[in-house]
């Protein structure tokens, strides 16, 4: 199995790199056919600790070359009916969980634009919380192989069903645009025992300044959580024994998520010209819930054009800023209880990477891109990890090799 | 050392005469189009996708040539002072997220000049060696 799905990545690598440029079906003056793609292969220097691109898959790679990991294929379908009338439909296809047509289905949208300043967007659509989160799969409007998992592992939000509206102003020489999103945001939490329905209403405020070779980004989003996703069985014994253990009230107050929100505010910059690609983004993700996610999370990627080539590197750090729930009282003999809770209230994130990489565009569809990356994983806190209970932290080597292309 | 000095400056010649002159291009439009003059950055605006009318709120078409033309090549780069491979990749960023199309893809200067011609509402670019027709105009020269 390994030899073939080498031979196989040569082989399809070989095709892209010999082939000339590709270019999108124009099926006619209002159908558009389009397409992306990444063949990735990524491999650490761990046998323990599984490296995931997010918390949203338990597709984990080890010391072995995985393919699964990054790859995937998207087509695209973009149809103008009228100047003020346009739809897309986007499919994906990849290493996932849910293999459904649901899941699949990226986008299904339908855009109205009254004007230029304003345009109405109604379906399924990526929202934008941070920079990156309506694009990560699009590895080839990227500088590296993939966005880094300190800032976006633990954002669960691919997709989401529902409205986003978007005034865009000149203001001189410069654009401002504003959005706001409304929408049911579907994700998965996967961990080793299960898959965790998050889902929540998500609202936010998105503004964006573009300035010659800059551009600045600010967000503030909140997260409604729909679902009890912490165990019930769990939460009902913490109920029954409150009476005779005051604090597991507490640990049943802290763990009752439904209904309770979490915010996320980012700020970004980005800077381009002929020479440098720079990007930096810092978020903040809180709740008032210690089940759930408290962090800060940051990056900064320098990178030099040279021809064809840029080399770059990055740092990222994640940063969780809120202690663990600390017991006050002795359980006694709800023990039993209080042990599960504390691994619900225990959720902590202490990483940080240094990334060197290089991006090579073959030509106007096809980039290659080679990445090394040293993450620094805290022993006790290495939750964006598979097989995360070793109690011990590692320094980790991840390897990555993509081939991006669009059609 | 004369001889040294003589032979670098021969090499360096032909080194310079040995790349072709980079021409001009022509930023144009029908010439029943309400717009004058447009400066860079109001046809980066239109050609990124930032902005999609013209100054009298006009929705505004674009129209690009073949991905890896020189002519395309040079466009961007007068115009944005970025790489043609920095283009593609904004355009994929924000094609795939639905929220904008890229300007439509052309195979030559004069399919832009035809469409041009026909459409008030298109923009285009050519090179500045292509005789223009006499139904476009020139709103923005890039040296």
């Amino acid at each position: 199995m390994y030899m073939r799905k080498t031979q196989a990545f040569l082989l399809v690598a070989s095709f892209l790199l010999c082939a000339e440029s590709t270019h999108a079906v124009q099926l006619s003056d209002k159908i558009m056919l389009n397409g992306f793609g990444t063949i990735g292969a990524t491999k650490t220097s761990s046998d323990s600790l599984g490296y995931r691109s997010s918390l949203e898959t338990d597709n984990a790679v080890y010391d072995d070359w995985n393919f699964a990991s990054r790859s995937l294929v998207g087509v695209q379908g973009n149809f103008r009916f009228t100047p003020e009338w346009a739809s897309t439909i986007q499919l994906i296809q990849q290493h996932t969980e849910d293999a459904s047509f649901d899941n699949a289905l990226q986008l299904a949208m339908i855009t109205y634009t009254p004007n230029a300043d304003w345009a109405i967007q109604v379906g399924r659509f990526s929202p934008k919380v941070s920079m990156l989160t309506d694009n990560q799969n699009i590895g080839y409007g990227h500088l590296w192989t993939h966005s880094p998992v300190e800032s976006y592992g633990q954002f669960l939000v691919s997709t989401a069903d529902g409205a986003e509206v978007s005034y865009t102003q000149l203001i001189g020489d410069d654009t401002l645009k504003l959005v706001f999103t409304a929408a049911h945001a579907p994700s998965t939490y996967v961990t080793a025992q299960q898959s965790i329905d998050i889902s929540g209403l998500l609202f936010g405020y998105t503004a964006e300044y573009s300035h010659a070779d800059w551009l600045f980004r600010a967000s503030v989003f909140s997260d409604k959580t729909r679902n009890a996703w912490v165990n019930q069985s769990l939460m009902n014994g913490l109920s029954q024994v409150s009476a005779y253990w005051p604090e597991a009230a507490t640990l049943y107050d802290e763990m009752d998520v439904q209904g309770s929100h979490a915010y996320l505010y980012s700020l970004g910059v980005s800077y381009n010209t002929s020479d440098w690609q720079i990007q930096s983004e810092i978020s903040q993700l809180t709740s008032n819930k210690q089940a759930m996610l408290d962090c800060i999370s940051g990056y900064l990627s320098v990178g030099r054009h040279i021809g064809d080539f840029t080399p770059y590197v990055m740092y990222s750090r994640v940063h969780t800023t809120r202690d663990s729930y600390q017991l006050q009282t002795d359980p006694g003999m709800f023990s039993s209880l209080a042990t599960p809770a504390l691994g619900y209230l225990g959720t902590q994130y202490e990483q940080k990477t240094m990334a060197l990489g290089l991006r090579w565009d073959i030509n106007a569809n096809l980039a290659l891109k080679t990445q090394w990356e040293r993450a620094f994983v805290d022993k006790k806190n290495n939750v964006l990890w598979w097989n995360n209970y070793t109690g011990k932290g590692q320094d980790v080597n991840i390897f990555t090799v993509n081939l991006d292309f669009t059609f | 050392m004369k001889k040294l000095y003589l032979i670098i400056m021969v090499v360096i010649l032909c080194c310079v005469s040995a790349f072709p002159a980079l021409s001009a291009v022509l930023v144009i439009v029908n010439k029943n189009n309400s717009s004058r003059s447009m400066d860079k950055a109001e046809v980066s605006a239109l050609y990124l996708g930032r902005y999609q009318a013209f100054k009298d709120g006009s929705f505004a078409l674009p129209f690009d040539l073949p991905a890896d033309g020189e002519v395309r090549k040079e466009f961007y780069e007068k115009l944005t002072g970025k790489s043609v491979a920095y283009i593609n990749a904004y355009w994929a960023r924000i094609l795939f997220t639905g929220r904008a199309t890229p300007p439509r893809q052309l195979d030559s200067d004069k399919m832009v000049m035809d469409v041009v011609k026909k459409n008030p509402s298109a923009i285009g670019y050519v090179s500045a060696d292509i005789k223009l027709d006499s139904n476009v105009k020139v709103i923005l020269r890039l040296e």
